[in-house]
């Protein structure tokens, strides 16, 4: 019995929480989870597993009892290391205190720095299409989302140009994912600079979503936003642990960027979760300070996956962006002649293959769908061969 | 930090807010086990399924809360993030929320991000930091919209079943959402008995109850907690929280899970070593004269600072300088007076105590 009087949540409330694209990707979900035999290429959470002696200093720690808490930032000697990786690997220069802080998940990041840096009113530049879990974050804040149109032909690149279209007076930030989600595509190293220029030019901030960073394919490079002359003090790296080292259950990740900004982060951490869970943290501390092969391993077991999945769309004629990195494929599949929607519940129910549809990254891509390639080789090859069987006796004249 | 502070100036830091003692042997046990069979990736997004039954089954038989396991309880990466979450969700912009008896300001804090009105309701320091339900009711606005009840609370206080009637009572004719914030649940004093808000007649529907692992269970650095009420609360809240985390550590849900089915041997245990030390700290203070409350409840007795020249933050340095850490009044709304933590074993509580004599004892009575 619902009574009349019991509370609920303000309309106004429940718009700043929309967020259409994760409803669809998640019914999906639920939806696969009540049947047998599906092979799941929708959620990005590697099937492989988190690297062997990650998890063996996770439980060295949990031995020694790190059940204390942490500062808000994060333990000391995970914000040096990761200081360290972002000068030595990336070439950005972040103070190793205050210049980090280390969260519970990318995501946490993001939705942290958003709510430090956008007031209500303030435009922030997205590439479109985009992840839309980040869309609440935004809309939390008060702020509005500018998207910038990215397309196929070159791998859904960002040029600076269209970047520079989308500014207004009330424009405070860019957002950047490269490697990109749900595109797979990259920011090429010059477009990045040109970027940069923009930025400086009308003194945007620039928030770089680098998660993807070790997942290159064919020769195509990642290039910091952070690292780029003037840039230091106006750029946040967000980064984190799950798609490099498979550690997405481990919730880790961490931003750095110029002090004033990250202080004001490090304030909401400690109001919105506190420090980062600390096994988790000396998970991170381990797989930054650990052996590094597991990320070249990992990231020629995706490529070879990759080329499986691609010559089996090439098979199928459909065409692509070219996925430069990630694990990602953002297929067009136009030629089938179906909403993206409709055409992932028809391969989740005729194919027993869960992937995600295009409108679950943005309202307009109804043409396309994003396919992980997140499963063993096996797998995949079967879940392909059930798309092209599906498709053969689907395709639109 | 901490810690090294208390090295180098060999600081007696008796200000935590949390207890001691280590996370259980079964509790590591099962989080390695969880390792070990591959629990690495993203869990279910609001909580593995066997802690969310766990975790209604305890509400269900403990504190009379009845809910729906897999649609009622939300996981969250501590109790921080639940009450982040719920008052972000809840709260629109003007809302006042009333802060029932002494809360962390860090409340209050949360409450103006989310855009709403903090109103703090006084305890009434006389009656051992007793709360006033005609107070309240004084204090509520018409954006009124939320009532966050914490008990016991960081400043050693309880809020009665007789009072929380009537809070619930005002809830009702209101029609507030009550934010019941319980995480010092298994310390109560004297004979006591814990009594959630949310158990009482007409809470059901209008109540989010909020707990976790971290001061009882030793589990504050694995960050896990929960909260607990109505699917049309619930499901929006989940919603927030799967945008900020996605869904909380997977090894820490499998600590939680056996915390919680090894709670009867983890909380007793708890319980014994803050009533030890609450014992000797009291004798201790006795001893010296120091003026402080009774604590009817939590892991903090509440030293009256008003008879020192310059005040409480006065006291607070100076205290500091004969080698004691003790928590400010302030962080939880009762200036003039300090907080001493029983979150450490009770011969270094009671040298804490030797060392504020000089400070704050005098022939002065205690209170409550």
């Amino acid at each position: 019995m619902v009574d009349s009087s019991a509370p609920s949540v303000a309309d106004g409330q429940a718009d700043r929480l929309k967020d259409e694209g994760t409803k669809q990707r998640y019914n999906l979900i639920e939806r696969a989870e009540t049947m047998s035999d599906v092979i799941a290429l929708g959620r990005g959470d590697p099937d492989l597993p988190t690297p062997a002696h990650i998890v063996e200093a996770a439980k060295e720690a949990i031995d020694d009892g790190v059940d204390e808490d942490s500062d808000p930032a994060g333990l000391p000697e995970l914000r040096s290391a990761i200081a360290e990786k972002l000068d030595r690997e990336n070439g950005v220069k972040v103070d190793s205190t205050d210049g980090v802080v280390v969260t519970t998940g990318g995501q946490e990041g993001l939705f942290l720095l958003v709510q430090a840096i956008i007031r209500p009113g303030d435009e922030i530049i997205v590439p479109d299409p985009r992840y839309t879990s980040y869309d609440v974050a935004i809309q939390m804040a008060g702020g509005v989302m500018v998207s910038v149109p990215t397309s196929e032909e070159d791998g859904f690149d960002l040029h600076p140009r269209a970047v520079e279209q989308a500014i207004t007076p009330k424009t405070r930030a860019i957002l950047l994912v490269s490697p990109g989600n749900p595109t797979a595509g990259t920011i090429t190293p010059a477009n990045i600079e040109g970027i940069a220029s923009i930025a400086r030019k009308h003194d945007l901030i620039v928030i770089s979503d680098e998660i993807y960073e070790k997942l290159l394919y064919d020769g195509h490079e990642h290039l910091s936003m952070g690292s780029l002359p003037g840039m230091g003090d106006r750029t946040i790296t967000l980064n984190g642990f799950s798609k490099a080292y498979c550690m997405t259950g481990w919730r880790i990740g961490y931003l750095a960027g110029p002090v004033e900004i990250m202080r004001r982060v490090r304030e909401l951490k400690a109001l919105c979760s506190a420090g980062a869970p600390t096994v988790s943290q000396m998970a991170g501390l381990a797989a930054l300070t650990g052996p590094q092969d597991s990320v070249e391993e990992y990231r020629s077991i995706y490529e070879r996956r990759r080329r499986i999945m691609l010559d089996a769309l090439d098979r199928m004629g459909f065409t692509y962006g070219e996925p430069r990195g990630a694990f990602y494929v953002w297929v067009n599949a136009s030629s089938i002649g179906m909403d993206s929607i409709d055409l992932s519940y028809k391969l989740l129910e005729e194919a027993n293959v869960l992937a995600f549809p295009g409108t679950g990254f943005g309202d307009q891509w109804v043409d396309y769908m994003r396919i992980a390639y997140l499963a063993p080789e096996a797998e995949l090859s079967e879940a392909l061969a059930r798309m092209e069987r599906v498709f053969a006796g689907g395709r639109a004249a | 930090m901490t810690l090294a502070l208390e090295r180098s100036a060999e600081l007696i830091d008796v200000s935590g807010d949390w207890l001691d003692l280590p996370s259980a042997p079964t509790v590591r046990a099962a989080a390695k086990a969880a390792l070990d069979a591959g629990e690495t990736h993203y869990t279910t997004r609001p909580g593995i399924n066997p802690l969310r039954e766990a975790i209604a089954a305890k509400l269900a038989n403990e504190n009379g809360i009845n809910i729906d396991p897999l649609a009622e309880v939300l996981v969250t990466c501590g109790g921080q993030e639940a009450l982040f979450v719920a008052l972000n969700v809840l709260l629109s912009k003007g809302d006042q929320a009333l802060l029932v008896g002494p809360q962390s300001v860090r409340h209050a804090a949360i409450i103006a991000l989310a855009g709403g009105e903090p109103t703090p309701v006084a305890a009434d320091l006389d009656a051992g930091l007793t709360v006033d339900p005609a107070r309240a009711a004084a204090q509520l606005s018409d954006r009124a919209r939320m009532l966050i009840v914490e008990t016991p609370s960081y400043a050693g206080s309880t809020i009665d079943e007789a009072t929380l009637g009537e809070l619930a009572k005002l809830a009702v004719e209101r029609e507030l959402v009550v934010v019941a914030l319980e995480g010092l649940e298994p310390f109560v004093h004297d004979g006591a008995r814990h009594v959630s808000i949310g158990s009482l007649p007409g809470m059901a529907e209008r109540t989010v109850t909020i707990n976790g692992f971290s001061a009882a269970y030793g589990l504050r650095g694995w960050r896990v907690g929960y909260m607990a009420g109505p699917r049309a609360l619930l499901q929006p809240i989940t919603q927030l929280k799967q945008a900020l985390t996605i869904c909380t550590t997977a090894v820490s849900q499998y600590a939680a899970l056996a915390a919680v089915a090894n709670r009867h041997e983890i909380v007793p245990a708890a319980q014994r070593a803050v009533a030890e030390r609450r014992a000797r700290a009291l004798a201790a203070l006795e001893d010296a004269g120091i003026s402080h409350l009774r604590p009817s409840g939590g892991m903090h007795v509440m030293l009256d600072a008003r008879g020192h020249a310059g005040g409480a933050a006065a006291a607070l340095h100076a205290a500091a300088e004969d080698g004691v850490r003790l928590a400010s009044g302030s962080d939880i709304g009762v200036p003039d007076w300090l907080r001493l933590s029983l979150t450490r074993p009770p011969e270094v509580v009671e040298e804490a105590i030797a060392r504020l004599v000089r400070i704050l004892g005098k022939e002065g009575e205690t209170h409550g």
